[in-house]
């Protein structure tokens, strides 16, 4: 269980992140939504320890600050936006960087990367160079990068950004099957009707603060979607499905 | 065998064929066959093998390693192919106060401490770039520093050269930086070592962050890699493998940004190879052009950082043309 306490970060000119309180429970697939500038990236950061934040973050208890190198490698992972590998080299190479922090044997190392490579339907790519594989193929390399230290924590930082909507379609499925695995899956996403299909539980913020927090028909109401992204939606979301027409107000 | 050990192997041979060619000349004309041939050599022969032509030998391919691993190190660090050791500002730190210590008329006071006053310039530029960096996980304030770094102690050297009253401090400046393996002896090899070994053991301890930086300072951040503090570590590593070549032989441009590209050529892309073969690769090209430098005979030998820059710059742009002409093709 993830459990943030008065999570607040500091920008130049305001606070990118306002007193945040909130307890996720783990094997659920959460989306943090918002319009520009809401917080989405500064939350998933301030939970992966890349900003320093104030407040309390912990995974089971255990405070993130307080963990060691290894443990917090072994615990969560993150996905940055666009995050797409500097140099040319294998995919099974990207894929162990993510085990660069993990004291493994190398066997122990190529059984996780197979493993993670058939969960994500990348075997036929082996031995080959990044720079052969589309968009698509990659960005399923790089979440495997996130997954093959296998933690309980996945951040991802709108990983269906820049994909056709076959892949979109394609990352969701996977992300919301690492979650009925038992992991906590929290991704920043723009695309509502997506967020509200896929995800167990939606993170309403804008300017920082925490807006809603709860099932998707509870989050994306038309009040909430008026107040936040100011526009107005004629028919958002109910437990079945998802139809909305937006409108700017 | 995988290619790595392959490389590695051939690359060796390579070095081993041409440090042989390499001891074969010299103005006295005793070549490694004339050694092979005759059981002893005479006193003369010996001090020209032992006491010029090995040093000038080692220091050609320390030189090479080092501006091929420190080349490599930038741009593995910076997560640019264009970064180069220069970018440290520590070729012109150690340039600046050299001028300085000329300027001042302190060369005859302080000769033998020039290589020190040299490094500590260089260092005192990391220092600087270091700081103005800050505790951001953003290369490019790297990149800024270090360029605004160079470009101020470039200036302020040409406005004492400039000023200079002494009419051969420019000269014996231009000497100094110009780069060149002539005249040097083994106190220049024990002068440099030291550093060189340091700096190398440093950044190869940091190959597996180096390694990480394959993504953004975010993703190797969030996989528990101190970020500002390694990144400062692998940057006085590459000052003290820069700055180790600066005060033994001047200052060699492109060896260092042309090395990992050409071992990238060949298709050693992961960080740890392109790390290693680069040292390899920057050995054969400091090697091969010291070679050349001596084969072409233009009444007095060429320096050698500046036949590096006349080579350098074409071989660079070749390389960029066809990567161009490949992604095209892609």
């Amino acid at each position: 269980m993830l459990t943030i306490e008065n999570g607040s970060l500091k920008g130049e000119t305001r606070l990118r992140l306002n007193n945040i309180t909130l307890s996720i429970d783990s094997g659920k697939l959460v989306g943090l939504i918002g319009p520009n500038g809401a917080g989405k990236s500064s939350l998933l950061k301030a939970i992966a320890g890349i900003e320093p934040a104030s407040g309390r973050f912990s995974w089971n208890q255990q405070l993130l600050s307080a963990m060691k190198d290894t443990e917090r490698a072994n615990t969560l992972s993150y996905m940055a936006q666009d995050d797409i590998p500097q140099w040319d080299m294998t995919m099974a190479d990207i894929i162990d960087i993510g085990l660069l922090k993990s004291r493994i044997s190398r066997s122990e190392r190529q059984r996780r990367i197979a493993n993670v490579c058939a969960t994500l339907n990348l075997s036929e790519f082996n031995g080959h160079s990044i720079q052969r594989l589309s968009r698509g193929e990659l960005q399923r390399v790089l979440l495997a990068r996130a997954l093959v230290a296998e933690p309980e924590l996945l951040l991802c930082d709108e990983p269906t950004n820049a994909l056709d909507i076959y892949h979109q379609l394609n990352v969701l499925q996977l992300l919301k099957k690492q979650s009925e695995q038992g992991r906590l899956v929290i991704m920043a996403i723009h695309d509502i009707p997506q967020a509200a299909e896929y995800c167990d539980e939606l993170i309403l913020l804008d300017k920082g603060e925490l807006v809603c927090h709860g099932q998707p028909f509870e989050v994306l109401t038309k009040a909430n979607l008026a107040e936040t992204f100011g526009v107005h939606a004629d028919w958002i979301c109910n437990k079945r499905g998802v139809a909305w027409q937006p409108r700017p107000l | 065998m995988s290619s790595i050990v392959k490389w590695v192997l051939a690359l060796t041979l390579v070095i081993i064929a041409l440090s042989a060619w390499h001891l074969s000349q010299g103005s006295s004309g005793l070549t490694l066959w004339d050694w092979w041939r005759t059981d002893a050599l005479s006193a003369y022969q010996q001090a020209i093998l032992a006491d010029i032509r090995l040093p000038r030998l080692v220091l050609a391919v320390v030189n090479g390693a080092v501006l091929g691993l420190a080349g490599a190190a930038m741009q593995l660090l910076l997560r640019n192919p264009l970064a180069e050791p220069g970018l440290t500002g520590v070729s012109s730190g150690a340039a600046l106060t050299t001028v300085a210590v000329l300027y001042f008329g302190l060369l005859p006071t302080f000769s033998w401490l020039l290589p020190f006053i040299a490094l500590a310039g260089g260092l005192a530029a990391i220092v600087v770039v270091v700081v103005m960096a800050g505790n951001y996980a953003d290369v490019n304030r790297v990149i800024l520093a270090g360029v605004a770094i160079s470009s101020l102690a470039g200036a302020i050297m040409a406005l004492l050269l400039y000023l200079a009253p002494n009419p051969f401090a420019f000269q014996e400046w231009s000497q100094w930086t110009l780069g060149s393996l002539a005249n040097r002896g083994w106190s220049h090899v024990n002068l440099m070592l030291p550093f060189a070994l340091i700096g190398a053991v440093l950044v190869l301890t940091q190959s597996r962050f180096l390694t990480a930086l394959t993504f953004s300072e975010e993703t190797v951040v969030s996989m528990g890699y101190s970020y500002p503090a390694r990144r400062n570590l692998v940057l006085i590593a590459v000052a003290l493998l820069a700055g180790s070549s600066v005060v033994s032989v001047g200052i060699i441009g492109f060896v260092g940004l042309l090395a990992p590209h050409l071992v990238r050529l060949v298709g050693l892309n992961h960080p740890k190879q392109v790390l290693s073969m680069s040292a390899l690769a920057g050995a054969v090209l400091v090697l091969s052009i010291d070679i050349f430098v001596r084969l072409i005979s233009v009444g007095r030998e060429l320096p050698l950082g500046v036949v590096a820059a006349v080579i350098g710059a074409p071989l660079l742009i070749a390389l960029l043309v066809r990567q161009k002409s490949q992604q095209a093709v892609r």
